[in-house]
């Protein structure tokens, strides 16, 4: 799995850390998004799969890695 | 308007008659039939009634073509002459595009999930102080007036740098505006000594900055810094989003938890707490009776016309009750994880959810946990519910127990 997030269009509602807290962070400025670990072990698909589905500006987009 | 319309009827105004957790059983026909459909809301405002999830979700997550400008009450209460107006400054539910992620992004950081995290133990303190307030009560006593609302009022108190000295005038005020209990006159008298209380907080915040939410805003090194208007209109925005909705939820959550006793014999599990708000939330979506959204362009919702400048009204209690979204979706099983639309959803998704759940996730519990025997003493037929307004949930809950334990 590979994920890349839109930045420009993230609203910093923090949807993706409470849903994969390993894998998301937010920025200190503005609460933005940032990605720890953009291929995630196996162990944290489904939650990186509930971030992106949960997101509410939809900027989490996940492939095949 | 007849407690239930028929099936067979045409719905032409907006569905309100909830019972008392599920939405408008009309809904449950519209989602199947009528999906998106024109009604007249209570203002006299035509809408396009938005029912199901999926249709929902494009809505609230396309705000290029579904302006916020009116995102208010206008559509059920008032002569409709807030519509169209310019948004009060920093009242940002109503501003779109740069203007707002501008501003929205200068306050998300302040309820990022770890900032929020550290505001667990003043939460914690709050919680358990008002709990020790009804072991020294007389019951039966009103849960809303005597814990619902005194806690997110002095959480938001916290937040934005209210003084302690102040702090309890300050809960009076904000709570009076909101308890359906007053007369309007009294309720009008409330919400501008809050407003004032707002004015001098900024005044002497500006004067004198501190370590919360107003004094960073103020501090901040920026191109533009904001104006006093603008403060006072984001504090008054965040007190309308952060406390009458939470001090709903801990209420009508209580009910419907003593409602659902084996479901809330599970709140004391840790494991399930990280569901159980989230799914309460879902359950009972007390923002409701539609978030209104204008269009900007022509366009379409599932193969319906909408025209520029039509507004479109989303139904969160409906959407959240999809069964194409969630099976069983009129269950309350607090085990449960979905992605809900209780807090809205696109680019305007509750900033302060996070807030929201920790007080939630440690009121409800805790009530639950030292209040035994807890019991609504209204009946069940004279619980006044707030059927009416943008926010759901119960005017007052007059609850008795046994004992308060430690």
């Amino acid at each position: 799995m590979k994920i890349a997030v839109d930045v420009e269009r993230c609203v910093g509602a923090g949807v993706c850390v409470m849903a994969a807290p390993d894998v998301f962070d937010q920025n200190d400025d503005d609460g933005v998004v940032i990605v720890l670990e953009d291929q995630p072990s196996a162990d944290q698909h489904g939650a990186v799969r509930d971030a992106a589905a949960r997101c509410p500006a939809a900027v989490i987009h996940l492939r095949d890695a | 308007m007849s407690a239930h319309t028929s099936a067979a009827q045409p719905v032409d105004s907006l569905p309100q008659d909830r019972c008392p957790f599920d939405p408008d059983p009309r809904y449950k026909t519209l989602r199947e039939t009528d999906p998106v459909v024109r009604v007249s809301t209570p203002a006299g405002l035509d809408v396009w009634l938005v029912t199901n999830y999926d249709d929902a979700r494009s809505v609230l997550g396309d705000g290029e073509t579904f302006s916020n400008v009116d995102a208010s009450s206008s559509h059920l209460m008032g002569d409709k002459s807030d519509l169209g107006g310019t948004p009060p400054p920093g009242v940002i539910l109503r501003y779109d595009g740069d203007e707002h992620s501008r501003l929205r992004l200068r306050l998300a950081r302040e309820f990022m999930v770890k900032r929020v995290a550290r505001m667990e133990p003043f939460v914690r303190q709050v919680v358990g102080e008002h709990i020790d307030r009804l072991a020294n009560c007389e019951g039966p006593v009103d849960l809303y007036r005597e814990f619902g609302l005194p806690v997110p009022a002095l959480v938001i108190s916290e937040l934005l740098g209210v003084p302690e000295s102040d702090r309890e005038e300050f809960e009076q005020a904000t709570s009076a505006q909101v308890d359906l209990r007053l007369s309007l006159e009294e309720r009008q008298a409330a919400a501008i000594a809050s407003a004032g209380f707002f004015t001098a907080l900024v005044a002497s915040k500006m004067e004198n900055p501190g370590d919360d939410l107003i004094s960073r805003l103020i501090l901040e090194p920026t191109e533009r810094p904001m104006t006093a208007e603008e403060l006072q209109g984001i504090a008054l925005l965040l007190l309308a989003a952060g406390h009458d909705t939470t001090a709903n939820m801990i209420t009508l959550g209580t009910h419907a938890l003593l409602e659902n006793p084996e479901q809330a014999a599970k709140l004391q599990d840790p494991a399930v707490l990280t569901t159980a708000v989230d799914e309460l939330i879902r359950y009972l979506s007390i923002v409701h009776n539609g978030v209104l959204r204008k269009a900007v362009s022509d366009t379409e919702i599932n193969g319906v016309h909408v025209r520029a400048g039509e507004h479109v009204a989303v139904v969160l209690e409906s959407a959240n009750r999809d069964p194409r979204f969630l099976g069983d979706a009129d269950v309350l099983d607090l085990e449960r994880h979905s992605a809900h639309v209780g807090f809205g959803y696109g680019a305007h998704q509750c900033l302060g959810q996070h807030l929201a759940r920790l007080e939630l996730r440690i009121a409800l519990p805790e009530l639950f946990r030292r209040v035994r025997g807890m019991r609504v003493v209204t009946p069940k037929d004279e619980i006044p519910f707030k059927n009416d307004m943008v926010v759901y949930g119960i005017r007052e809950l007059i609850v008795d127990w046994d004992e308060v334990v430690a």
